[in-house]
């Protein structure tokens, strides 16, 4: 019996990393309407373009979810490198035809506007990344061939998105790589020398980085000394959050988002919005869910079969992992701010999609290995 | 992964639940604003109901620096100096002119007296200039111009040190005009009312979202004037036609029997309506530098010899003491020979204006004889005068050397000189010429006009040391009188019976004189005296120094309502100032001017 003939068999895949996935996503758009309430004037849910795009790119991104979790390891792992392979040829034409934005100040050359759409390939470029370091972690033995050729996959991409330049997706890809490292099985001894080149490599980053880069880092370690410029928002982030308290304001009743004393609400700072009009309460419900979303995943790279597959799960895990982590931490101030969207929340489509294909992938791990089980 | 998710856990329960209360202060403090709602300035009326200061709608623009965008600030002024039809520079440097003496959060006036059509077209742009704000005040117009500005002043923005000195823990604002010259600041208190209070949500843009609660203002108090602006209108006209070119005066008319002041003319005067009109600036500049100092009040804040008129107080006094009576008989030969106290064979003249012969009291007033007033006041040969001590006595007595109290700011004291006084401040002796020089208002003696203008007062209404106002009353919005603000003779001086009628009778011959006589009105007997001071300055081609006319008078003789006092820079007693202060008498009493 084949497998193609049974159908996807939708109900092996886990219901409750759907509903933690769809809890988040909901979650998202309800603070992305708050956050852009007062961004139209007057405030209008019907004629806010933040709003419509977030929820064309929900189901977009929904769309893509189902379908990833309908494809199959073997399909994938075949066509891991092309993806890899366009990835680079996107990011390569990004760097010179791309669409620069001028909201950190530097440069930086992050988009492609493809029929009035702005698209981050960037986004995209780390599932090519996951499914190019799945299949080289998978095709080895754990070892220090499997581990230079996996920095090297990995080094391209982080290079050519830091010198959009764009910190946070090259932090990001690093810690996909960092986390498919350490789930492979790689030897601790590749992984300690791996940690140790990553700490020497700092001094040269600091004096490689952008001056924006530099002055997020100055700005995070003194933001009273930047109130009115570059600390601002990292310390309205911080009122508003505290100014929550234990029950928060209630949604739309918040003060600093709704009267833009939080700036870029919507983007980075969507977790300020959730913690000042829901309060403590709500920032652990936030992390409550990422906790069952997280530990979903991980169960999924546990119980997949397939090497490859299991790595697919891990690099998303550690995709979203270090995102919700470095976003909330920059939010709280207990990190710099790279600019790293909170997963499924902040608004931008590329991202949403992104994440929802790459649950899909995890949902996809799940379904196939069900299928393999009972093929008969 | 989990300690990571633990950490966060901790840093938001330290936000949120420990260090809540301060974080929900900051945002409060963020998005709350109170705005001032000022509060309508009192007017100002004559004594019949003829409104002299009132107030006009005036837009006000100015910038909130925090809510300025850090990035966007250069284009938000650019637009606003288009609007306004001034360089982003100018408006820079009055934010940085104004910064820093207030709140941060105080808005910077940018133009206090802008156009409808400027105020309009910014609250049209609101949206794309967060910032700047336009608010409605009121500006003070004063519609008699140049005749008042004297008296009622103007409103000014006080100097930032000024405003941390005397203005801010009155609960002003840095913006508030406040009076500061006339009676705009002595009455400050009464007119500018309570300062209303709204309390705004703003967002970061400054822009107001929602009401949170208000306190109305309450508008200051109006003012009633003993002016009568008809009155001053006259006086003041009469000034200007027939002062010298390039010359000053004043005129003083004043109600004897409550020291009412009807009319209060210094010339030059000033239109106080260029201080409340920014595009009038280069008017306040010439006031600025206009060299016979049109700002300046003389009625009360200029101290000139007084010449004769202060025979009147020597001769007040000499009755008094018995150093003299109606019947005193002196003779003038044209002079006293005044012998020099070091060595008696040298001595100096002292002229009398003319050889006027034998002279009782009231012919020597008349004739305003120096030979008989310098012997009353330092006696000469067998003839015991009062002295110089004396002298002073009744001259403070009757409120020279001290300032009289009017409502007016500036007022000066003037001077009565004694032996002391000479001593310490000239290290010499007094003379028996400085007793003379005094007696005739000469020499070290100095008297504002209006200390002058009181003296008659009080030989008009018979004793009373009356303090000179302006403020009749202060009344409330619907017109009634809150306060009365006649004030009550300062003393009444304790003279025999017939002292005072004596002087007067002296001063109802002054026009009784082949000189004057010419001026007299119709039907109504006016007293008065003159002066022509001499004082130290070039001149003329007879060898003579230069001299000031005085004039004061009250009318009508028997039962006196006015005095009138006219003083001219320049001038002399009975050819100027006379003429002028009739002038204005006929005009009072409603009689035509004679055709000369």
């Amino acid at each position: 019996m084949n497998a193609r003939s049974l159908g996807t068999p939708w109900r092996q895949a886990d219901p409750l990393l759907l509903t933690t996935t769809l809890a988040l996503a909901g979650l998202g758009t309800i603070l992305v309407i708050s956050a852009t309430w007062h961004y139209t004037e007057p405030p209008s849910i019907v004629h806010n373009p933040w709003l419509l795009k977030q929820v064309l790119f929900l189901f977009l991104g929904l769309a893509a979810m189902v379908f990833c979790a309908t494809t199959r390891a073997a399909a994938l792992r075949n066509l891991a490198f092309v993806f890899y392979g366009i990835s680079l040829l996107i990011l390569v034409a990004v760097a010179i035809a791309g669409k620069g934005s001028i909201e950190n100040g530097a440069d930086a050359q992050r988009w492609l506007e493809i029929g009035g759409l702005q698209l981050q390939p960037s986004e995209p470029a780390k599932l090519a990344l996951i499914l190019a370091l799945a299949r080289v972690f998978s095709s080895r033995p754990p070892g220090l061939q499997t581990t230079l050729l996996s920095a090297i996959t990995a080094g391209v991409p982080i290079g050519l998105v830091y010198i959009e330049p764009n910190l946070g997706t090259a932090l990001s890809m690093l810690a996909i790589w960092l986390g498919m490292l350490v789930l492979s099985g790689t030897p601790k001894r590749y992984l300690a020398a791996t940690l140790a080149l990553n700490l020497m490599a700092l001094p040269v980053l600091w004096m490689g980085m952008h001056d924006y880069m530099r002055q997020r880092i100055l700005t995070f370690l003194n933001p009273q000394a930047y109130a009115l410029t570059d600390g601002y928002n990292l310390l309205q982030a911080q009122i508003s959050i505290g100014s929550g308290g234990l029950w928060g304001k209630g949604l739309f009743e918040g003060t600093q988002t709704q009267l833009r004393y939080l700036r870029l609400s919507h983007s980075d700072f969507i977790f300020s919005v959730l913690g000042e009009e829901l309060g403590f309460v709500g920032s652990m419900l936030l992390l409550v869910l990422f906790a069952i979303l997280l530990f979903r995943v991980f169960r999924a790279y546990e119980m997949a079969q397939g090497r490859f597959s299991a790595l697919i799960a891990a690099g998303i895990a550690s995709l979203i992992a270090f995102q919700v982590v470095a976003n909330i931490g920059g939010n709280v101030g207990m990190n710099p701010l790279a600019g790293i969207p909170l997963p499924l929340l902040s608004y931008g489509g590329s991202a949403l999609v992104t994440q929802l294909a790459g649950l899909g992938l995890v949902q996809a791990t799940l379904i196939s290995r069900r299928l393999y089980r009972f093929e008969v | 992964m989990l300690l990571a998710f633990f950490v966060l856990a901790c840093q938001l329960w330290r936000l949120q639940v420990l260090e809540g209360p301060a974080n929900n202060e900051a945002a409060a403090a963020n998005s709350i604003r109170s705005q001032v709602l000022p509060a309508a300035r009192g007017v100002v009326y004559d004594r019949d109901g003829h409104l002299l200061a009132a107030n006009a709608p005036a837009f006000t623009v100015s910038v909130v620096e925090p809510d300025l965008p850090a990035e966007r600030r250069d284009q938000v002024l650019g637009e606003l100096a288009q609007i306004m039809a001034i360089t982003p520079d100018q408006i820079e440097q009055t934010i940085a002119r104004r910064r820093g003496a207030a709140s941060p959060l105080d808005p910077i006036p940018i133009r206090t007296a802008a156009s409808r059509q400027v105020a309009m077209t910014i609250e049209e742009h609101s949206w794309q200039l967060p910032g700047i704000n336009v608010t409605v005040e009121s500006a003070r117009q004063y519609p008699d111009g140049d005749l008042l500005g004297h008296v009622l002043g103007y409103l000014a923005q006080p100097s930032p040190e000024d405003y941390e000195q005397h203005y801010r823990g009155d609960g002003y604002a840095m913006s508030d005009q406040v009076g500061v010259a006339g009676l705009e600041a002595t009455y400050e208190a009464v007119l500018r009312g309570q300062k209303g209070a709204r309390w705004r949500e703003v967002d970061v843009a400054g822009r107001p979202l929602r009401e949170l609660g208000t306190v109305a203002a309450e508008p200051g108090q109006n003012l009633q004037l003993t002016l009568d602006v008809g009155l001053q209108r006259v006086a003041t006209d009469v000034l200007r036609r027939q002062l010298p070119k390039g010359s000053s005066g004043v005129a003083i008319i004043m109600d004897p029997r409550n020291g009412d002041i009807l009319a209060l003319v210094s010339e030059p005067d000033f239109d106080p309506n260029v201080f409340s009109q920014p595009d009038r600036s280069d008017q306040v500049a010439r006031l600025l530098s206009d060299p016979n100092l049109p700002l300046f009040d003389r009625a009360v804040s200029a101290q000139y010899p007084p010449g004769s008129t202060f025979k009147l107080a020597v001769g007040i006094g000499a009755l008094q003491e018995g150093v003299a009576n109606r019947n005193t008989h002196i003779r003038s030969e044209g002079g006293l020979r005044v012998p020099n106290p070091y060595n008696p064979a040298l001595s100096t003249w002292f002229p009398d204006w003319a050889v006027l012969g034998d002279l009782n009291f009231l012919q020597g007033l008349a004739l305003s004889s120096n030979v008989y007033f310098a012997t009353l006041a330092g006696g000469f040969q067998n003839f015991q005068g009062l002295g110089a001590e004396k002298v002073a006595q009744y001259a403070r007595m009757m409120g020279y050397g001290v300032a009289t109290g009017i409502d007016l700011p500036g007022e000066e004291a003037g001077r009565v000189p004694t032996p002391d006084w000479k001593q310490t401040n000239f290290n010499e002796p007094w003379f028996l010429g400085d007793t003379y020089n005094m007696a005739i208002g000469q020499g070290f003696v100095l008297a504002t006009p209006l200390q002058v203008a009181n003296l008659t007062n009080l030989i008009a209404n018979n004793g009373n040391v009356v303090r000179p106002h302006l403020g009749k009353a202060i009344l409330n919005q619907q017109g009634a009188v809150t306060q009365d603000l006649t004030p009550a003779p300062l003393r009444h001086l304790d003279l025999r019976s017939d002292v005072l009628s004596v002087v007067r009778e002296g001063m109802l011959g002054t026009l009784d004189t082949t000189q004057l006589r010419g001026q007299m009105l119709q039907n109504i007997r006016v007293a008065g005296k003159t002066g022509t001071a001499e004082y130290v300055g070039p001149r003329d081609s007879s060898g003579n120094l230069p001299t000031h006319g005085w004039f004061t008078a009250f009318a009508p003789y028997e039962n006196p309502q006015i005095t009138i006092t006219v003083f001219v820079e320049h001038g002399g007693g009975p050819s100027t100032a006379v003429p002028l202060a009739m002038e204005i008498l006929r005009s009072y009493f409603g009689q035509p001017t004679p055709v000369r």
